[in-house]
């Protein structure tokens, strides 16, 4: 017994040798496990840096259109087209970012010749991890519409939405506040522009075309704020040309199918037109000498025509619905069965018709059935009703520049451009200059490594 | 006891070392611990080309993920042609190369990339933006568990969002790779 204590007294080493191996053992089997686990995550980590540099990198081309959105360039190039920056001091999410930006034009934007554009190259860095962006982003040009006409940009505008239908066509440039909406076989051939934040959606075969040819396709819709400023037709109500129906303002045809104010051209009270309406039925015509008239309605009928006497320069103000004591619903300009409204020698004229409107009372302008104003397009047209609804059915075709509260076109109708309604100015209406709005339409991953110039490797 | 005895004692005393049963105990534990990690490394050995090829192909779809939702970030459009489906993405995209298809550049251009997958591959196809003159398709991501790789929202006919899933099975736990993008240069007409 005494032996054995002694043999049990004399193992006080056991313990320490015995717990240190363990301990060294289930260390090495721990790390293992530790390593396995710190190189599975290792790539992780790697995405995660790689997303957040890139957002980082992203909010530098954020703030660089926020500020030529603004009207203020971020930077200051030392010539025009060079590339300004970088711009530094930034700090986003933890980590830098900082841009290079420049103006370009023209080809170098790839959108059109009327278009500029901005590009914008940012460098995000994040935890070590760098990531290189390439944005181009473009714009109307409003260079050419400051304190100009509404149609300086474009030849089509309106307030709300532009639809077409059923192979009608616009053949030049767009401009809405609202979506643009392209149907069955129709087709926009010409520069696009939606309001922000709004699309132009095409369905069943329709197209849009960066050309008024409709030869090629585009998908650089451009986004901006569009204003119309509403008719200031002065004193035109009561100062104008009205008294020339029909003295001097002669008819062709039957006499008895021109009707103004009540009377038809033989003199004979008739309740086919009412006060400051001008109605024109079957083959008939009337041409206009005057320069200022006063309307509240305009209807032409079954291949009548209203003529316009060469090189006149005619303004034709459509007074609000409720001067001329009309409900809500109705249509204004209204050309019916081949009728037509044109130059009376082919030489060239200058219409604008000009609608006043109301913002409680819908009116309309309607063209249907074959109807045209102009044939040629070489004639210079304006139809301005930024409070009514224009509508182009029936293969209708118009020439010049249209502006409403919502422009529809349906059944093979066209709209042509005109030479000179691009320089149409709104008479008592001074356009406010606003900042271009920069959208962006091109974006382009670079390799990390910042280069010279800034897009190299982009 | 002599002087030169006791120091000549007390020295075998400190320099006794470990005791028999404390050698024996230790030696059956280290057999233990040593058997125990030679169990685990002869499983490890055993199944390594296994799991070897299998981290390869996901470190390789990895690779392949990234470059998808690198190309989707930046596209013009999902195709209407091939159908955009589970198995099947056509995009056209800028890719940096001098001609679709051809040899790297530094520049990127618009080219249609087509992804097809199927019987656990997904092959890689570059051709011109309108669909002609496609290369060579290439293999891009092997093993995986299912074919059913894109996702679209809102919609596979007019996706602004594409997602990418690699899913793999593996002897524990599957393993899934998921990712996806907003095209940021989308055609309105897509």
């Amino acid at each position: 017994m005494a032996m054995f204590k002694r043999l049990l007294k004399s193992e006080d080493g056991f313990a320490v040798p015995s717990v240190l191996l363990m301990t060294v053992a289930a260390m090495g089997i721990a790390s293992v496990g530790v390593m396995a686990s710190i190189q599975g995550q290792s790539g992780t980590v790697r995405d995660q840096g790689s997303k957040t540099a890139l957002a980082v990198a992203e909010s530098g081309v954020d703030q660089a259109l926020l500020h030529y959105n603004r009207g203020v360039a971020p930077c200051a190039p030392a010539t025009e087209g060079d590339w300004c920056g970088p711009v530094t001091g930034m700090s986003v999410n933890g980590g830098t970012v900082f841009y290079w930006a420049r103006l370009a034009s023209g080809e170098e934007c790839g959108v059109g010749n009327e278009v500029e554009c901005v590009e914008i190259v940012s460098q995000g860095t994040v935890g070590g991890v760098t990531r290189r962006v390439d944005v181009y982003a473009s714009t109307v040009s409003t260079e050419d519409s400051t304190g100009g006409g509404p149609f300086a940009s474009a030849s089509v505008l309106s307030l709300d939405t532009i639809e077409l239908d059923s192979n009608s066509k616009i053949h030049t440039g767009t401009a809405t506040n609202g979506n643009m909406i392209l149907k069955s076989n129709s087709k926009q051939c010409g520069q696009a522009s939606v309001g922000i934040g709004k699309k132009l959606e095409t369905s069943s075969n329709a197209g849009y075309y960066s050309d008024s040819l409709c030869k090629t396709k585009s998908s650089t819709v451009l986004q901006q704020e569009l204003t119309l400023p509403p008719v200031n037709q002065g004193d035109a109500a009561t100062n104008n040309d009205n008294a020339r129906f029909f003295a001097l303002d002669t008819v062709s045809g039957n006499k008895a199918d021109a009707c103004w104010a009540g009377k038809n051209a033989n003199g004979k009270t008739t309740s086919a037109c009412g006060t400051r309406e001008l109605r024109v039925d079957n083959n008939s015509a009337v041409t206009l000498g005057g320069s200022v008239y006063s309307f509240c309605k305009l209807t032409l009928r079954s291949n009548s025509a209203l003529y316009i006497a060469a090189g006149a320069d005619v303004t034709i103000y459509f007074d609000s619905p409720e001067a001329c004591g009309y409900s809500s619903g109705v249509t204004q300009l209204d050309l019916q069965s081949n009728s037509r409204i044109t130059s009376a020698t082919g030489d060239p004229i200058s219409v604008a018709m000009l609608f006043v409107g109301s913002e409680t009372r819908q009116t309309k302008v309607q063209l249907n059935s074959n109807t045209s104003v102009n044939g040629p397009c070489e004639q210079n047209f304006v139809i301005y009703a930024p409070r009514s609804d224009v509508d182009l059915d029936s293969n209708s075709r118009f020439c010049g520049a249209v502006a409403g509260k919502t422009v529809h076109l349906d059944s093979n109708a066209e709209i042509w451009t005109a030479s000179g309604s691009d320089d149409f100015t709104l008479p008592g209406v001074e356009i406010p200059e606003t900042p271009a709005h920069y959208t962006p339409y091109r974006f382009v991953e670079c390799s990390a490594v910042t280069a010279s110039p800034p897009n190299a490797g982009c | 006891m002599s002087g030169a005895r006791k120091v000549a004692a007390a020295l075998h005393r400190e320099q006794r070392g470990l005791t028999l049963i404390e050698l024996l105990v230790a030696s059956m534990l280290g057999l233990l611990v040593v058997g125990a990690g030679m169990s685990i490394f002869l499983s490890a050995v055993r199944s390594e080309p296994r799991t070897g090829s299998k981290v390869a192909a996901i470190q390789q779809a990895r690779f392949t993920v990234d470059r998808i939702v690198r190309e989707l970030r930046q596209g013009l459009e999902v195709a209407k042609t091939p159908t955009p489906s589970s198995s099947q993405l056509a995009v056209v995209t800028y890719v940096k190369a001098a001609t679709c298809g051809g040899a790297a550049a530094s520049t990127a251009i618009p080219c249609r990339v087509t992804y097809t997958c199927s019987a656990g591959t997904c092959t890689r196809t570059v051709a011109q933006p309108d669909g002609s003159a496609p290369g060579s398709p290439v293999q891009v991501a092997g093993g995986l568990s299912s074919s059913s790789v894109f996702s679209y929202s809102p919609s596979a006919s007019k996706p602004t969002y594409v997602g990418v899933t690699f899913a793999f099975s593996t002897d524990t736990e599957p393993v899934t790779l998921g990712d996806g993008a907003a095209l940021r240069n989308p055609s309105e007409e897509a």
